[in-house]
């Protein structure tokens, strides 16, 4: 454990959150968040009432563009029910037949699941799989009566606020320099990773705001593992020995100008974590899963054996970020979703599959984020950017079979959720989705969650025992 | 003639100010030659900004005009003498490529797409109009469109006899020809663009129906990232206050659909209907106007547009109306100045150019001649610089001016830079015929990932920027650095790779083409490195030609000395010595923060 450099830690994180509170972040209660720290430095309190035992991983897959989910989890064709001509009524040429679908049961109700994803339809029967419906940023609980009356995300429909909305969860702002998972892991760190350089935030291709932190950023890496530094280090006299001098002392000087002391920094943090991050994860091995050569594949891949290796990089907590693009489907949508589809089925069902090999299977969960759902209503080929969507859940802690929060009940035009062409209110918050998996991750059900969930409060109270939705054990 | 010594850096200490003691010091022999090395270091830093990075020839003739008739006039005819060069294009230029090769652009057993990636890095290494192709890069990256748009890569032959792949080079050509135009000729070569009109789906938007509705895409994105951004600004880039001294939005929902229903009835040239027509990414899109919505629009500062207009007609004015507002200016000069000088321009420098944009000087708005002009040759594009002339002996001491007054350079602005400097080429036609190279920064030519650019105007790596505040001068106050968003834990080990493994070998064998049927085109790259090898016996001279030829002098004195340091471990006699000490060197100086961090 790594208790003993807490306290040097804590001055930093006292200094930045100041300065957090002068540059205007009001949705984030510094006050709150430095007494918290306080108490921390003089009593370990907050974390001690954490739990940090064994071993967790969450993995966010962000499906970049905002999918439309109402074709992933649409209403099924039942007896004496007109939920699916009212999804028909809505989405005129975008609407799935029953042919295009799977039933999935949830509480004797029956969805469709798209019929491009057995994998998940075979999970979910197993009771790996959750669906959570119509989930979306939202400030506080919002209904068209009171529409007018609460605060709402900044940039409604726009891709680049909400991709930041979810990963922030602090929807009212724009200037959020920190995401949850980011602020999660700065509480978290100290206890649950060992690594001096490689950091718990473990992202597969490119920085992201959800895993930074204060004090933690991600660690990127390729679907290949982490890229080193060639030639170095060398104590030759040779051109290596050379480049490796003057590496090695160029970035360690001390830079007045900010700019230059932040390249230092990154370059040489980069050179040593790339040396430790491979020596890690080479030789973990996941037969005999398969994963597909598809990008998000290839990403989880690199995630599960990120994972095989967290005893030798000394972390017992670790969050991951994968993305894929291609999801913003203002034309072509039916055809496009058939080629997609099944890549994020595969690929989640072959992570699902090497967690049991690595005998973490009940220790990791892998959930969907995505900028927004689309509009129900069709532009001729392809749907717009709307609001509240469904998202898939996997691992062996999710209490699967089930659609969770709260599937609208009609999705006819105009129906009570309906902000017009089918953009719906979401019924469930990004916080209570995040808040789930932050409670399950073991953060405390106190001030502690609210220092990472700004506006949990909103929607689910401390006195609360169970988690916000229930999806997690 | 130059040179650092321990005695020229201990007598600064005794003669200076304190805090000039991390300045580089640069020892001449004369007041002449002092003149001379200040010109020339402000020659350097006027072509870093201006150019893909200066060739040593292009310094020298620079400077010397400088020394004939000042620096700034000395600018200023330069910036005059490229706006008079012909546009160099580069969608012919690939094509060309493609057929030197023995192809054809329709090709279907070779990728032929990638001949835009030669085609876009020859012309940074040698269109003679730097400047404009500067400046085309600069717009690439706020009207941005990517490869990855629906069929842009595909080699079908489409109606006027060009493939598909070569549609988002003629886009690239647009904004090379408007670069010397004013900013609403760029929005409207933009808007009617079939390459944006497939990127952002207007194309074939059609006004509302019973059960559709107008695609929302480009309304939006023409507003915040095109024109003016999310809120109000004042011309000095500071965000205009309600009486609650709350920022203003810029424009609501409500006025994204109403300017949704104005990029509707646009469709493919040689079309006959609103859903037929091959694709064509070579001709502006044409109108349908019964696709048009013909109704009234409330659009900006109280204008409503009428109804009953036609369609091209309607959505000039609404481009007008955009173009009008005052947000305009600040939120597009605020976006140059990053991308040609730094990253936090003052309120001031911001205020200056925008002045300039709202009016040329001759009742014009939106002019990019005059907008660039002003920010090459603002005092603020100097002052990241500081130079100051010591007697006895003759010396210059050199200094970057800190944090609020350089930027992160681009991935793909320093490989040229290296390349221009460097590079020369085997292949046909002398043709710089690179990869995108993607893979060792990502950054790439036609690579953005969206409309939103490889980074944002507004990013701050986590850590000392976000802990501090800018001075009064920044609006705002935050400081950025956006290119930090490419400098992950990979690129921050890759990038440095592929500048060792190019000069190390002395050369780079880009294969081009490796088919079993199709042959094999490689290109091969040599790096001329004689001039640092001729001063490699002296570490010390090597090490101050490459600071100031690179780096414009602004090297700390203890980077310097690590680099003197470094290179005086070669043993003094082995042949291979210089060599090695040359390349090294230039690796060191290629990676080094120093040359990284441009002021």
């Amino acid at each position: 454990m790594k208790r003993a450099s807490l306290n040097n830690s804590f001055p930093a994180l006292d200094r930045r959150s100041f300065m957090k509170l002068s540059g205007g972040c009001a949705a984030l209660s510094s006050t709150s968040l430095l007494s918290t720290l306080v108490n921390l430095k003089l009593t370990n309190t907050a974390i001690a009432a954490s739990d940090t035992s064994g071993y967790k991983a969450m993995v966010c897959v962000f499906l970049l563009g905002g999918i439309d989910s109402y074709n992933v989890l649409a209403p099924f064709p039942t007896q004496g029910s007109s939920e699916y001509t009212d999804y028909v009524s809505a989405r005129s040429n975008l609407a799935l037949t029953e042919a295009q679908m799977l039933p999935v049961v949830s509480d004797g109700r029956t969805f469709g699941l798209h019929a491009r994803m057995p994998e998940i339809k075979a999970l979910y029967d197993q009771g790996k799989a959750a669906l959570v419906a119509n989930v979306g940023s939202l400030v506080e609980p919002t209904t068209k009566q009171n529409y007018n009356q609460v605060r709402k995300p900044l940039g409604l429909y726009s891709h680049s606020d909400l991709v930041d909305h979810w990963q922030t969860s602090v929807p009212q702002s724009r200037s959020q320099l920190t995401g949850w998972g980011g602020r999660m892991a700065d509480m978290l760190t100290d206890t649950v990773n060992q690594h001096p350089t490689i950091s718990m935030n473990i992202a597969l291709g490119s920085l992201n705001l959800f895993e930074t932190g204060t004090n933690v950023i991600p660690y990127v890496v390729q679907n290949g593992g982490a890229t080193t530094l060639s030639g170095f280090p060398n104590t030759s006299t040779s051109r290596d020995g050379m480049y490796t001098r003057f590496t090695n002392d160029a970035l360690s000087q001390t830079y007045g100008n900010l700019l230059e002391k932040s390249y230092a920094g990154i370059r040489q943090g980069s050179i040593q974590a790339a040396l430790d991050f491979n020596n890690a994860t080479t030789n973990v091995n996941l037969d005999p899963v398969v994963f597909p050569n598809t990008s998000l594949s290839n990403q989880l891949k690199m995630v599960a054996k990120t994972i095989g290796a967290r005893a030798t990089l000394g972390q017992t907590r670790q969050i991951f970020f994968v993305s894929v693009g291609g999801w913003d489907h203002h034309a072509n949508l039916l055809n496009l979703q058939n080629n997609l589809l099944p890549q994020v089925s595969q690929a989640l069902k072959a992570f699902y599959d090497a967690m049991g090999v690595l005998g973490v299977q009940n220790d990791v969960v892998a959930f969907t984020c995505s900028d927004f759902a689309r509009t129900l209503t069709s532009n001729g080929d392809g749907s717009d950017h709307a609001w509240g969507g469904n998202h898939i859940v996997v691992g062996g802690p999710v209490r699967g079979g089930k659609v969770y929060g709260s599937y609208p009940a009609s999705l006819a035009p105009n129906n009570s959720l309906d902000m017009g062409r089918g953009r719906l209110i979401p019924t469930t918050a990004v916080d209570q989705y995040n808040g789930e998996l932050a409670r399950w991750f073991g953060v405390a059900n106190d001030s502690t969650l609210v220092d990472i969930l700004p506006n949990i409060r909103n929607f689910y109270s401390s006195s609360t025992t169970g988690g916000p939705l229930g999806f997690l054990v | 003639m130059v040179r650092s010594t321990a005695v020229s850096v201990a007598m600064g200490f005794l003669l200076c100010l304190p805090s000039l003691l991390t300045a580089g010091t640069f020892e001449v022999a004369s007041r002449s030659e002092l003149s001379a090395l200040m010109v020339r270091l402000r020659a350097t830093q006027f072509l870093q900004h201006a150019t893909f990075g200066p060739t040593d020839a292009e310094i020298t003739a620079l400077a010397d005009r400088m020394l004939q008739i000042g620096v700034l006039p000395a600018a200023d005819e330069w910036i005059e003498q490229q706006f008079a060069l012909p546009a160099t294009h580069h969608e012919s230029l690939a094509e060309a490529m493609v057929i030197a090769d023995g192809f054809t652009p329709t090709q279907t057993d070779v990728s032929v797409s990638r001949y835009r990636y030669q085609a876009w890095w020859h012309n940074a290494v040698k269109a003679p109009d730097q400047l404009r192709q500067r400046m085309a890069w600069a717009l690439m990256q706020i009207v941005v469109v990517g490869q990855s748009g629906n069929n842009f890569n595909d080699p079908d032959v489409g109606p006027t006899g060009k493939a598909r792949w070569q549609g988002i080079s003629n886009y690239y050509d647009m904004l090379v020809d408007k670069s010397f135009s004013d900013y609403r000729d760029v929005l409207g070569g933009v808007t009617f663009h079939p390459i944006m009109g497939v990127w952002l789906s207007h194309l074939r938007n059609r006004k509302a129906t019973s059960t559709t509705f107008p695609d929302e895409n480009y309304a939006r994105e023409v507003l915040q990232l095109f024109s003016m951004g999310l809120y109000q600004l004042n011309p000095d880039g500071t965000h205009v206050l309600n009486s609650n001294g709350q920022s203003i939005p810029t424009y609501s929902n409500t006025q994204i659909e109403t300017f949704a229903r104005l990029f509707t009835g646009l469709n493919y040239a040689g079309s006959t209907t609103i859903s037929n027509g091959t694709i064509n990414y070579e001709e502006p899109m044409i109108m349908y106007q019964a696709f048009h919505d013909t109704n009234p629009k409330q659009v900006f500062g109280g204008v409503t547009l009428p109804g009953g207009v036609a369609g091209v007609q309607d959505i000039h004015a609404g481009l007008d109306n955009i173009f009008a507002q005052s947000s305009v200016g600040p939120f597009i000069c605020h976006k140059l100045i990053q991308r040609f000088v730094r990253s936090n321009p003052s309120k001031g420098y911001i205020r200056r150019v925008v002045s300039r944009f709202n009016d040329n000087g001759s009742g014009k708005r939106g002019d990019l001649k005059a907008v660039i002009k002003e920010i090459l040759l603002d005092q603020e594009a100097w002052d990241g610089i500081r130079m100051v002339r010591l007697a006895n002996p003759w010396r210059l001491e050199v200094s970057g001016e800190g944090t609020e007054r350089c930027r992160l350079q681009e991935p793909v602005l320093a490989y040229a830079h290296f390349l221009r400097r460097y590079g020369s080429t085997d292949f046909a036609n002398g043709w710089f015929a690179l990869p995108n190279l993607a893979s060792n920064w990502s950054q790439y030519a036609y690579g953005s990932p969206t409309v939103f650019n490889f980074y944002t105007p507004n990013y701050q790596p986590s850590g000392d920027l976000t802990e501090t505040s800018g001075s009064q001068n920044i609006p705002g106050g935050d400081l950025y650095a956006p290119e930090f968003q490419l400098l992950d834990a990979v690129y921050a080990n890759r990038s440095p790779n592929r500048y060792r493994s190019d000069i190390f070998n002395g050369k780079t064998e880009h294969t081009l083409l490796n088919s079993a049927t199709r042959g094999v085109i490689k290109c091969t790259i040599s790096y001329d490195l004689s001039k640092e090898i001729a001063l490699a016996p002296n570490p010390s001279a090597l090490a101050a030609y490459l600071d100031q030829t690179l780096c414009c002098g602004t090297m700390r004195e203890a980077e310097r000395q690590a680099l003197v340091n470094a290179l005086s471990v070669a043993p003094q006699n082995n042949a291979s010595t210089p060599t090695n000490r040359a390349q090294a060197a230039l690796l060191c100086v290629l990676t080094s923060p120093a040359f990284t961090i441009v002021e």
